[in-house]
């Protein structure tokens, strides 16, 4: 019976009250024809005190029955019917007959020993011909020859008929009522749990639209049915104090930055102040590699935690062109150098520009640290681009670099924390590229990773950033 | 030259003065606001060096303080929070520079003597890259002592890019400056003046190179002498 436990309350509510409709019917349709049966008897009865009134009323003085012509015409007889009148208020065999239809009816009632005064009915099973089954009733009346007691019957057929008849007249003409009366109320059940359910509807839009970026969102309570508002209200309690984690976390990233950069900063400038020998370089190269895991492990921490706006129009030029400015010295000084190359027109995409800054600057250090360095390049006084940064005017930036390159089955793994590339010697902690795939994700952009096919350039790798571009255009 | 030095972290505060004074500065340092604040009423610094998180106020706080007295001794911030509200409340709060920890002495160094350099800084009149000189109000530079032939646009560019040692100079910049000279410039002026530049200056036995970051702008480093 799993569709009795379905959860959709409109089912369930459908389901239940048809059952419910179902059982007042049978227990509604049991009763009336109960009653049908218990009024037809007491109409029978009914008819024959009558019937006895009138036989009564026309006993005349000397004790004859007069005018028997006019209850047949008045339809109070026919040949069905059976009388007997007694003299006196009770009867035997001794009794004087006043009147009879037939003398066989009188016969039997003084052998069936009936009457012992008062009122009383009685049935008369398989009696004339043909046989039938009568109902009769005896009644003391009062008549001009005095009090007589009167024996009636009629055949039972008759009254059957008329039960039938008007069993009948309810179940075809009036019963037809009750299923159309349970599929109106079916129908409003349904439509009062829909009307009843749309602020739930509602509640659930708004829930869905709550994401890291609209953390302080709460689910309205306007309107809202009464009995869900536990649930509302449950609900909303449970974002504040997921509200007050994601603050927590904010401010240990924050804490956390300051605690572990002023010591870093110390090292840094104590190193720096020293004569230098070259395990001092390498004590220096050090420092310098844990800088930047600690930069990048905050970024990463800041991007798990913090919550961006990423549907802002911002120009990638523009943003590429600062990058370029503070990342060529880096390139330079390694022994590098950079090119950007630009659409014509600004470049208009969606996103947090300080976000795609990170993005892009991940990819053009990754660019310097594994791009080879000076000495890789065969002819270095030639003006070879290493490192070429190009802006699409689609909203995309690519950052192309003629390093060692990565091997087709890596390119999957490149993505993953901590993940470097088997050659142990670059330096790096593998977040670069973890961090700029994140970016992406929250930009709804993509990355792609391709080999270098620039004319000249025999190796290296391309990394493609795509964002979503500003589609309105004004 | 004389820096002050404002920051409460006591071995960060010995790193440095020790480091800045091998760079040559004389170098006082204080550990709160208060201190910092009665240190500039009294003596004229070339330059303070500001940490934002001091313990009995905002860096910001003091940073106001000192601009709303008329000073406009250069100022550069050092800081732990590199969020970008926090660079621009700096800058907006009257700050030349700042500097995100951890950092490189040789950094703090060139940022130093580029705030120096500004003009009014005390470095204004002479610039110097590796064995290069240029005075800026004499037009006269040198190379190893050396005087050299420049025109008068080629002096233009290379005193931008000397006052922006290995940092980036923008070529709109460039362009910007030497449309200054009232003539009428070609497409391809900038290019063409640093190429003469670059020619001039090795053939000048210069330790300075040009470096083109096509695209974005021109960049010179000191290179060793």
């Amino acid at each position: 019976m799993n569709w009795f436990r379905s959860n959709s309350l409109q089912v369930r509510l459908a389901t239940r009250l048809g059952a419910l409709f179902l059982l007042a019917t049978i227990i509604l349709l049991s009763v009336f024809l109960y009653l049908s049966y218990d009024l037809t008897d007491s109409l029978s009865r009914r008819d024959l005190f009558r019937l006895a009134e009138e036989l009564a009323e026309e006993i005349e003085n000397d004790g004859r029955l007069d005018d028997i012509e006019e209850l047949i015409a008045r339809g109070w007889l026919n040949n069905d019917t059976r009388y007997a009148i007694f003299d006196g208020e009770t009867f035997d065999s001794e009794s004087k007959v006043l009147a009879s239809s037939d003398t066989a009816f009188v016969t039997v009632v003084l052998e069936r020993d009936i009457m012992s005064g008062g009122t009383e009915s009685f049935r008369l099973d398989e009696f004339g011909t043909p046989p039938q089954n009568f109902l009769g009733l005896v009644n003391i009346e009062r008549s001009e020859a005095g009090r007589v007691a009167v024996v009636v019957a009629e055949p039972e057929q008759v009254e059957q008929e008329l039960m039938n008849a008007i069993m009948w007249d309810v179940v075809f003409k009036a019963l037809w009522i009750v299923p159309l009366f349970i599929f109106c109320t079916l129908l409003v059940g349904v439509l009062a749990i829909r009307g009843g359910l749309q602020p739930l509807r509602r509640t659930a839009l708004e829930a869905a639209s709550i994401k890291p970026e609209a953390i302080s969102a709460r689910l309205g309570t306007d309107n809202l049915p009464r009995e869900v508002f536990p649930l509302v209200y449950a609900v909303n309690s449970a974002l504040d104090r997921l509200e007050a984690g994601f603050e927590l976390q904010r401010r240990f990233t924050a804490n956390a930055a300051h605690e572990l950069r002023t010591p870093l900063a110390i090292i840094t400038g104590a190193i720096d102040g020293m004569a230098g020998n070259g395990n001092l370089k390498k004590l220096r190269q050090d420092v310098a590699r844990m800088n930047r895991l600690v930069e990048q492990l905050l970024h990463v921490a800041r991007l798990d935690s913090l919550t961006l706006k990423t549907d802002e129009p911002v120009d990638l030029r523009k943003i590429a062109h600062q990058v370029l400015e503070y990342m060529a010295p880096l390139a330079i000084a390694q022994g590098q150098s950079i090119e950007l190359v630009e659409a014509d027109t600004p470049v208009s995409i969606l996103g947090e520009a300080h976000a795609v800054e990170d993005a892009i600057r991940n990819l053009i250090e990754n660019a310097i640290i594994h791009g080879g360095s000076a000495e890789d390049i065969t002819e270095p006084s030639t003006e070879a681009i290493s490192i070429e940064v190009k802006v699409h005017a689609d909203g995309s930036i690519s950052v192309c670099d003629q390093g060692p390159g990565i091997a087709v089955e890596d390119r999957e793994r490149i993505f993953d924390r901590f993940w470097r590339g088997k050659n142990a010697a670059c330096e790096g902690a593998g977040l670069g590229l973890s961090i700029v795939q994140e970016i992406m994700q929250l930009h709804g952009g993509v990355v792609i990773v391709r080999d270098n096919d620039h004319a000249g350039a025999a190796r290296g790798t391309c990394v493609t950033l795509r964002f979503r571009p500003v589609t309105t255009a004004h | 030259m004389r820096l002050l030095v404002v920051e409460d972290e006591a071995r960060l505060v010995e790193v440095l003065v020790e480091n800045l004074q091998t760079a040559g500065f004389v170098v006082d340092a204080v550990s709160s606001g208060q201190q910092a604040f009665e240190a500039v009423q009294m003596i004229a610094y070339d330059a303070i060096i500001l940490d934002l998180g001091l313990p009995d106020c905002d860096g910001i706080d003091l940073l106001k303080r000192i601009r709303s007295q008329g000073s406009q001794v250069p100022i550069l911030i050092l800081t732990a929070r590199d969020a970008v509200e926090d660079r621009v409340k700096g800058l907006d709060g009257g700050a030349d520079d700042y500097l995100v920890k951890p950092f490189a002495t040789s950094e703090l160094v060139s940022r130093l003597k580029a705030l120096l350099r500004r003009p009014g800084g005390v470095l204004g009149s002479i610039l110097v890259a590796g064995n290069l000189t240029l005075d800026t109000i004499a037009r006269d530079i040198q190379i190893n002592e050396c005087r050299v032939e420049l025109s008068r646009r080629e002096v233009a560019v290379l005193e931008h890019l000397m006052r922006r040692v290995g940092r980036v100079v923008p070529k709109e910049l460039l362009e910007e400056k030497l449309y200054g000279f009232g003539e009428e410039l070609e497409s391809n002026a900038v290019p063409v003046h640093v190429h003469h530049l670059r020619r001039k200056l090795e053939q000048g036995g210069a330790s300075a190179q040009i470096h083109t970051v096509r695209g974005v702008g021109y960049l010179l480093t000191e290179g060793r002498p």
